[in-house]
């Protein structure tokens, strides 16, 4: 039996982690309310009944298929685009002798103090001039280049910084006699990359993958600035439409808020298998 | 099986030399040892004998074939890594039918030779686990059976049972011993272990320094060491080395204790017996007691000859207390004497 002196922290702890739980979940529960409470209604109470109608309205409210679309082609290849970047960079920059990756190394971990909002002004110059797309000549002047296009929306999000500096620490810490092993068993370098190195960082391939897709899925900002047509605006963008100028149709808005929020809870549980710390033990000492 | 020969072996790394001119003549089917200190260049010669280091300078040749420009997979030789580098995320089977399927060999075959390597290490029950839910010594024979499955002309051992502990090891020892045997395929084994290099190897290489010591076989290196060093690092415990010089009495220690030989050379300087080689003699050398090791089979002695370091291991059960004094002795023929040089004066 546990004594009483030992019962009091534990039950204090527990305390606070109650309080940092609510934190989380009452913004969720309010969400639902919110999303389920009948027009006309005031928002934040408990409704007197609960119309499941709002998610239909809402989304029938504006064009959120061709949205969702846009988000899912923006997120999905952004987000293979930067495990693939992140792991090719990483492992070199991990196991092949490169030429001055100290350097490489020191500026990527530089990067990762740049804020995003920093960069996205140059980064608009640049998409905007990059030569002979949207209308550009070669020096990158007469049309719009990535403005207001896929690859437009998806550039920040291709490839990161955190992402290689990620990369790069799981492969560091795979034995290098793996490689030794396999290159002498007869594989190539890029079958030594994909076979033997890669199914052993898959943690950090889950990881990088989230947190690519969910910067991608939930960017506003970018967006806002890259496109000037609604075909190419994305859901989070598609929000404003509930924002009107005397007015915010706060159930609808809630309602749309709470499903575009789904694919990244799905995501994550999903690739919560991959979370596995044991996936080196056995092939050392 | 093929032969094995190292012409003039350089490797640098930038200004370190690490590896200066090695030569070495590996026969078909022998199995040598390369044996040195940590730091000798013994680990980095095997990784260029398997393509895994390029060489600065010098001529690898395996079965008359020159392999400095083919890759480690071109070489026809197989490795065991000295901590076992199996592919976590692949099955005992899946880690040794890994080079098969990339030669593109058929399915029926990769099987049967998997089978036959399986049953050849004990591992046939073993196919379907992963290398996580093995012990240590079963992860080793994974690794030799990966090496086999292959077909190698040459083996190459890189300390492979350094991660074991002892009984394993001496187990292991006697298991890759009888695989040689059985096999035939020719062997180079690296280890800082010579009792390892001892009880497996036909031939040693002793390395120091990137360069070889002295090459032989582990009795004609026991017993004719080329110079103090091999003498000091060959045999455990290691041969007892006393300095001093010549004198028309003999051998005399700068305690003047006069230690008995049969080669009166005047350029030696130092003594060396091994302690293994002594007896108990009444009118031997006065050797004062430290430590006494009895381990029932044998008596082992630590203590001073004069003010120098000396062991004695007697096959009698010595009862002799620690601040006592025995005196040993030893037969002229097993006495080594080296110059200034550390050169021996045989």
């Amino acid at each position: 039996m546990k004594s009483s002196k030992s019962r009091l922290p534990m039950a204090t702890w527990h305390g606070v982690a109650l309080v940092l739980a609510a934190l989380y979940v009452v913004p969720m529960i309010y969400i639902v309310l919110a999303s389920l409470t009948p027009t006309g209604e005031p928002v934040g109470q408990v409704p007197s009944r609960l119309e499941f109608g709002n998610y239909i309205d809402a989304f029938a409210s504006s064009n959120f298929g061709l949205f969702l679309a846009n988000s899912v082609l923006v997120s999905v290849i952004s987000t293979a685009a930067q495990i693939a970047l992140s792991c090719t960079a990483g492992y070199a920059l991990a196991k092949l002798p490169l030429p001055g990756k100290g350097l490489i190394m020191m500026l990527l971990v530089a990067l990762l103090v740049v804020p995003p909002e920093i960069v996205m002004v140059p980064l608009f110059v640049m998409s905007k001039q990059v030569p002979f797309i949207g209308g550009n000549d070669w020096l990158g002047n007469g049309g719009q280049g990535l403005i207001d296009s896929l690859p437009g929306l998806m550039a920040p999000h291709v490839v990161s910084a955190l992402g290689i500096f990620l990369m790069r620490q799981f492969y560091q810490d795979l034995p290098d006699e793996l490689g030794d092993a396999a290159r002498v068993d007869g594989a190539s370098e890029r079958r030594i990359f994909v076979m033997i190195y890669t199914p052993l960082v898959m943690p950090a391939v889950a990881v990088v993958g989230i947190f690519a897709f969910q910067s991608a899925w939930n960017d506003f900002l970018w967006p806002l600035i890259m496109t000037r047509s609604t075909d190419m605006q994305t859901l989070q963008l598609g929000l404003t439409v509930f924002f009107q100028e005397n007015s915010t149709q706060w159930n609808l808005l809630m309602a749309v808020v709470l499903t575009i929020s789904l694919p990244v809870l799905a995501l994550f549980l999903f690739i919560q298998k991959f979370f596995r710390a044991d996936v080196m033990s056995g092939a050392v000492k | 099986m093929a032969n094995v020969v190292l012409e003039k072996i350089g490797k640098h790394y930038g200004p370190v030399e690490v590896l200066k001119g090695i030569s070495i003549e590996v026969e078909e089917g022998e199995f040598v040892a390369l044996v040195g200190p940590s730091g000798c260049g013994k680990s980095t010669l095997l990784r260029t004998i398997a393509g895994l280091e390029d060489i600065s300078a010098g001529v690898i040749n395996i079965g008359g074939r020159v392999v400095n420009d083919l890759r480690p997979m071109d070489r026809d030789i197989a490795m065991v890594f000295q901590n076992y580098a199996l592919y976590p995320q692949m099955s005992v089977l899946q880690n040794m039918s890994f080079s098969l399927k990339l030669k593109g060999v058929p399915k029926a075959q990769v099987l049967e030779r998997v089978n036959r390597a399986a049953a050849i290490l004990g591992l046939e029950n073993l196919l379907q686990r992963y290398p996580r839910q093995l012990s240590g010594g079963q992860r080793q024979r994974v690794a030799m059976g990966r090496a086999i499955v292959r077909d190698p002309q040459v083996f190459l051992f890189d300390e492979p049972l350094s991660n074991l502990d002892a009984k394993l090891r001496v187990q292991m020892r006697a298991e890759i011993k009888e695989l040689h045997q059985r096999l035939g395929t020719t062997m180079i084994y690296v280890t800082h272990d010579q009792v390892e290099a001892m009880t497996m190897a036909s031939k040693i290489v002793v390395l120091r320094d990137g360069v070889v010591e002295q090459i032989g076989g582990p009795l004609e290196l026991y017993d004719n060491p080329r110079n103090k060093f091999v003498a000091g690092f060959i045999g455990s415990p290691s041969m007892n080395l006393l300095d001093g010089k010549m004198t028309p009495e003999g051998f005399t220690t700068p305690d003047g204790i006069v230690l008995p030989t049969g080669n009166k050379n005047p350029n030696a300087v130092t003594y060396g017996v091994r302690p293994e080689h002594l007896t108990i003699a009444p009118t031997g050398m006065p050797l004062k007691v430290s430590v006494v090791e009895p381990t029932g089979f044998e008596t082992q002695i630590i203590g001073t000859v004069g003010n120098q370091h000396f062991t004695g291991i007697f096959r009698d059960r010595i009862d002799a207390a620690p601040g006592s004094t025995i005196h040993v002795s030893s037969e002229l023929s097993v006495v080594h004497l080296f110059d200034e040089k550390g050169d021996s004066l045989a």
